[in-house]
């Protein structure tokens, strides 16, 4: 399902944050990305959702060829993609219900399906009851929740989560990896950058480790 | 819209070019309507000498006839001037019919005046020119002129006036167009964060701008719909007041309220300016692969 080969990443500086990452995920596999900070786990992810190049290399999702997608393509890519930040982005001055339904409302389902559509969604995740609240009002396990319920909402075929428990507790983080187990379990590919320990050996997952750029090790 | 105190001051500064135009749309037209009564009421004179003969003023008509189409011409005979005189003085001593010395003073003439209201001005004057060259070296022609000088003047002027404001517009256009484009560019800056979640969930370039342009070509029209309002406002008053105090200017005969193709046309323009004001901007927002390369997501 993701297959990247010889991924090379070279910034300006020049800082090279990924070197030679080869690795492969399955379809419906629940994989952890870990590594310390600054080892290369988002730009990684900025490869896989296309918002930026490799400097050289290969990165396969899917049918897609990532690195080769025209401009005009990327669009229609990310829509068969889920992201989720550390940070939420969800967009403060929209409720909670029209912040999940903006990828149905870009794709240009109708009313009565994003309705249905976003409820059910908001349901699974449990925050179906807020669903007219302003992100601003609720807690940030909440906001997490939104944040994950907008990325599966238009069922991607991969979701990757860059550290999607950062800004939270450990009992809250704990629930959006059970959420995320569970998206996993109905055959979604979970991608999930992480630096907790803690969820790391509690999830027993399959795991690649990056450090300065490099895999260190794939386990198991 | 977010950044009300940005909106606000370029939707002033813009209605105030706007108006500012519109008032010297308005009184540029004022002005080329009185030139045109006042020029209508400019004629031409042929005097002719004392002996002319009919079959003489006959051949002088035969030269001015490719001219019918636009002018007419009002022969005085040495009797009708007499009669004229006679008419005008009932009561004087002298018996003006027998006096023939009049006919020395006042000699027969030929007054030529325009037909068609589209000729006025330094176009007017310049048909007069023609037949002056024309007729002026006739034997029977004692002279012809045509009270030009300071109608002239004001034509000359009124074109060069209209000509700076010409220039003027288009200056004032292109501020507009900055104007516009400067706040859609902080607007779009104070919606980084929107833009890049707009592009997370698949938006396209196309979805992503829309809304920018149509916030410029609305900003823009609803300047000039404030402009518009305004000066139809002023318009009417000064019709309806300030003309009253200054009768004898009789500026009012050449003002009129701005019609529907004018208030259709102008928040046109306005849309066309704002349109264009924003999309220059439109390439503040990086979408696609250069999103990344400008370092903007962490
Ligand atoms: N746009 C960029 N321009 C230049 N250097 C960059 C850019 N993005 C990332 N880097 C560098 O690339 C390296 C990897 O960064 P990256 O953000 O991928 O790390 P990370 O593993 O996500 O760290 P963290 O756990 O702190 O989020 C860092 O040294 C970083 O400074
Ligand atoms: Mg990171």
């Amino acid at each position: 399902m993701i297959k990247l080969s010889h991924i090379y990443k070279t910034y300006h500086g020049p800082t090279h944050a990924l070197r030679n990452i080869n690795f492969e995920i399955e379809k419906g596999e629940f994989v952890f990305l870990t590594g310390p900070s600054g080892a290369g786990k988002t730009t990684l992810f900025k490869m896989i959702s296309a918002y930026d190049k490799p400097t050289s290399g290969k990165v396969t999702v899917g049918d897609f060829s990532v690195e080769q997608l025209r401009l005009s393509e990327i669009p229609f890519y990310r829509r068969k993609v889920g992201v989720v930040f550390q940070d939420f982005k969800l967009l403060k001055n929209k409720t909670l219900f029209e912040n999940v339904a903006l990828p149905l409302i870009i794709r240009g389902d109708t009313t009565d399906f994003i309705k249905t559509k976003v409820m059910d969604t908001l349901e699974l995740l449990g925050i179906q009851h807020k669903h007219n609240q302003y992100p601003e009002f609720i807690s940030g396990g909440e906001q997490q929740r939104v944040a994950i319920a907008r990325a599966i909402i238009h069922q991607p075929f991969i979701l990757i989560a860059d550290e999607p428990t950062g800004n939270l507790d450990p009992t809250l983080a704990q629930e959006i990896m059970q959420i995320l187990e569970q998206i996993c379990a109905q055959g979604t590919t979970v991608f999930v950058a992480t630096h907790d320990t803690f969820l790391i050996d509690k999830y027993k997952k399959r795991r690649i480790e990056i450090h300065k750029g490099e895999i260190l090790e794939t386990s198991p | 819209m977010k950044r009300p105190i940005l909106v606000t001051s370029s939707f002033l500064i813009i209605s105030t070019i706007y108006t500012f135009s519109l008032f010297s749309w308005v009184s540029l037209q004022a002005l080329s309507h009185l030139l045109q009564r006042w020029s209508h009421e400019s004629e031409m004179t042929v005097y002719l000498r004392p002996e002319v003969k009919n079959s003489e003023i006959n051949q002088l008509k035969q030269q001015l006839s490719p001219y019918l189409n636009q002018i007419k011409l009002q022969f005085q005979s040495p009797d009708e001037i007499r009669n004229h005189i006679q008419k005008i003085m009932p009561q004087s001593e002298f018996d003006f019919s027998q006096n023939d010395e009049l006919a020395s003073i006042i000699p027969p003439h030929i007054i030529i005046t325009t037909t068609t209201s589209s000729l006025f001005g330094s176009s007017l004057f310049s048909l007069f020119e023609d037949i002056k060259t024309k007729i002026n070296n006739l034997p029977y022609v004692e002279s012809a002129s045509y009270g030009k000088s300071w109608l002239d003047k004001y034509s000359l002027a009124l074109g060069s006036f209209k000509k700076g404001a010409l220039g003027f517009l288009a200056i004032l256009s292109l501020t507009v167009v900055l104007a516009i484009g400067n706040t859609i560019r902080s607007y779009i800056n104070s919606c980084r964060d929107e833009i890049e979640i707009l592009e997370l969930v698949g938006a396209t370039p196309r979805m992503i701008r829309k809304p920018f342009l149509l916030k410029g070509a609305l900003l823009s029209a609803s300047a000039m719909f404030f402009a518009l309002t305004l000066v139809s406002i002023t318009i009417f008053f000064f019709k309806t007041n300030v003309s009253s105090f200054l009768p004898f200017l009789s500026l009012e005969s050449g003002l009129y309220q701005l019609s529907f193709p004018e208030w259709i046309s102008g928040l046109f323009g306005a849309v066309l300016v704002g349109l264009l004001g924003s999309y220059f901007c439109l390439i503040e927002i990086n979408t696609g692969w250069a999103a990344s390369e400008s370092g903007q997501h962490e």
